[in-house]
């Protein structure tokens, strides 16, 4: 089955996913901080037998994983694609992901809050990621009651969620704006509108390829379709100037030799750490969407970024690996991807 | 220590994430926690240990400690301590207390967006909050989970007194 990011969808050369998150809780049982062992079960068994209630439907085909069977490296690579948190990995205990098969739509039960509701989407589709969140929100509720107040909204763990609880996340790749030093400076702009943009992976200081995630901050006084328009007209902005800076680096000589020298890199090393990997896969993205780079496209190589993700890594290959036996792998997997597009070309 | 995100400013809290496939803990400085959605009210106050508290709260420590809610048992100063509110029921036990905080969050107290039920619903009275315990009570005593039922039976009791 194929998951979410691997298909196509416009504005993928920049936006490489769109993220919906809805913070919801049960009324009369204390929030994830304050739970008993017995409050977690609870919940999680409402979950499940709601879910029964949906029988042959989309949602009734959910998987349903309940956390504290699983091994700590499947855990990790669930934390890897986004659908559980950190927090979650270390203490597993009565907590559950509800999920599609391909992970488009998800809830993972007991984290942050008793239900995080997620969608994801390839490129930028706002929504439509939000439209999925909400009917499997709308659905819940009607079997859950959720815990909201008329004038404070959807009632949450954090009083930073407080209102619609909803996060509305895009994924962006912005090589050119980085290397043009200004995403600091529109990062602070974005602050005082209520937006944030950080880098996805690693840190601020020392970000790792070029992707950040454009978040809104204000869930309250705010409606979901307000907070869209805002995130979807400020990411249409990032995104054209991103565009037209590319088309003036593209055009450079010496640009053009960095981005084929990392492809040459990702085609033949035989051992790749994943941050080398999402610096040169970067650079290769942006030269796949300026045309320097064919036989391969910006989907493949999104699937490719989250393939060879450590834990992901290490889980779909079935075992526990050494750190040099997962870079490898993981060179291994790389070539194969660039060689197989480059000869269907 | 400097905060493991910008690394430039001192770190006022400790969080989980994952780093190379393994679950670690990050230090975080209060600036990159609220922009990478870790922060929580102890930012708003701008303080994280209890003798500040005290300060900030100089003639109330005992009466913020004595009044807890009555369905998690949370008191005021937990809630401020971590950071999380308890439950549904906190918001309307320290509604006066929370207020001026989520004001500062937010800059409006005033949700306008998604009603819950689909905007047919009334607001959850906390009679319905007492049902759901009641059914959860019965099945405790039904699958025999004593411990559990006699917690609930507690939280019922005065969440029932309370209501008197």
């Amino acid at each position: 089955m194929k998951k979410w990011y691997e298909a196509a969808a416009q504005d993928a050369d920049v936006s490489s996913g769109t993220f919906i998150s809805l913070a919801r809780n049960l009324e009369g049982v204390p929030f994830p901080s304050r739970m008993s062992m017995s409050d977690r079960r609870f919940v999680w068994d409402k979950v499940r037998e709601t879910l029964l209630k949906a029988d042959g439907t989309e949602y009734g085909r959910f998987t349903k994983i309940s956390l504290e069977t699983v091994p700590s490296v499947h855990a990790v690579s669930l934390a890897e694609a986004g659908l559980i948190n950190a927090e979650t990995v270390t203490d597993r205990v009565g907590c559950g992901l509800i999920t599609a098969q391909d992970e488009s739509l998800s809830a993972a039960v007991n984290g942050d809050d008793h239900l995080t509701i997620l969608s994801k989407a390839a490129g930028l589709q706002l929504q439509e990621a939000y439209s999925k969140a909400d009917g499997l929100d709308t659905f819940l509720d009607r079997n859950l009651s959720f815990a909201f107040d008329r004038q404070l909204g959807y009632l949450t763990q954090n009083p930073f969620h407080l209102g619609t609880g909803m996060i509305a996340s895009l994924r962006l790749h912005l090589p050119a704006l980085l290397e043009s030093g200004s995403v600091g400076r529109i990062a602070q702009n974005l602050a005082k509108l209520g937006l944030t943009l950080r880098s996805v992976y690693g840190s601020e200081s020392n970000p790792r390829g070029a992707f950040f995630r454009l978040s809104n901050q204000v869930t309250m006084g705010i409606s979901e379709q307000e907070a869209l328009t805002n995130l979807s007209s400020m990411a249409n902005q990032i995104i054209s100037r991103e565009r037209k800076m590319r088309e003036d680096l593209i055009h450079q000589v010496s640009v053009q030799d960095t981005v084929l020298r990392n492809l040459g890199v990702l085609q033949n090393a035989r051992l790749l750490s994943f941050d080398e990997f999402l610096e040169r896969a970067s650079a290769v993205r942006f030269g796949i969407t300026s045309g320097l780079v064919g036989g391969i496209s910006v989907c493949d190589m999104d699937t490719l970024i989250y393939r060879v993700q450590p834990a992901t890594l290490t889980f779909e290959s079935g075992g526990a690996m050494t750190e040099e036996e997962r870079q490898k792998h993981r060179a291994c997997k790389v070539r194969d991807a660039l060689k197989q597009g480059m000869e269907d070309s | 220590m400097l905060c493991e995100s910008c690394g430039r400013n001192p770190s006022v809290i400790r969080v989980k994430a994952i780093v190379d496939g393994e679950p670690v803990e990050c230090a975080l400085c209060a600036e990159c926690a609220r922009e990478l959605g870790y922060a929580n009210l102890l930012f708003v106050l701008g303080f994280e240990n209890d003798g500040v508290l005290n300060d900030f709260f100089p003639g109330e420590p005992n009466e913020s400690e004595a009044l807890r809610c009555r369905c998690c048992g949370a008191s005021f100063q937990d809630i401020l301590r971590s950071g999380k509110v308890g439950c549904a029921q906190c918001y309307r036990t320290f509604a006066a207390r929370l207020a001026p905080f989520i004001r500062r969050i937010h800059g409006s107290v005033s949700h306008r967006g998604k009603t819950a039920g689909g905007g047919d619903l009334p607001q959850v009275a906390p009679k319905a909050q007492l049902s759901v315990m009641h059914q959860r009570l019965r099945e405790a005593i039904q699958s025999e989970d004593f411990e559990q039922a006699a917690v609930l039976r507690d939280r019922i009791h005065e969440m029932e007194e309370g209501e008197k």
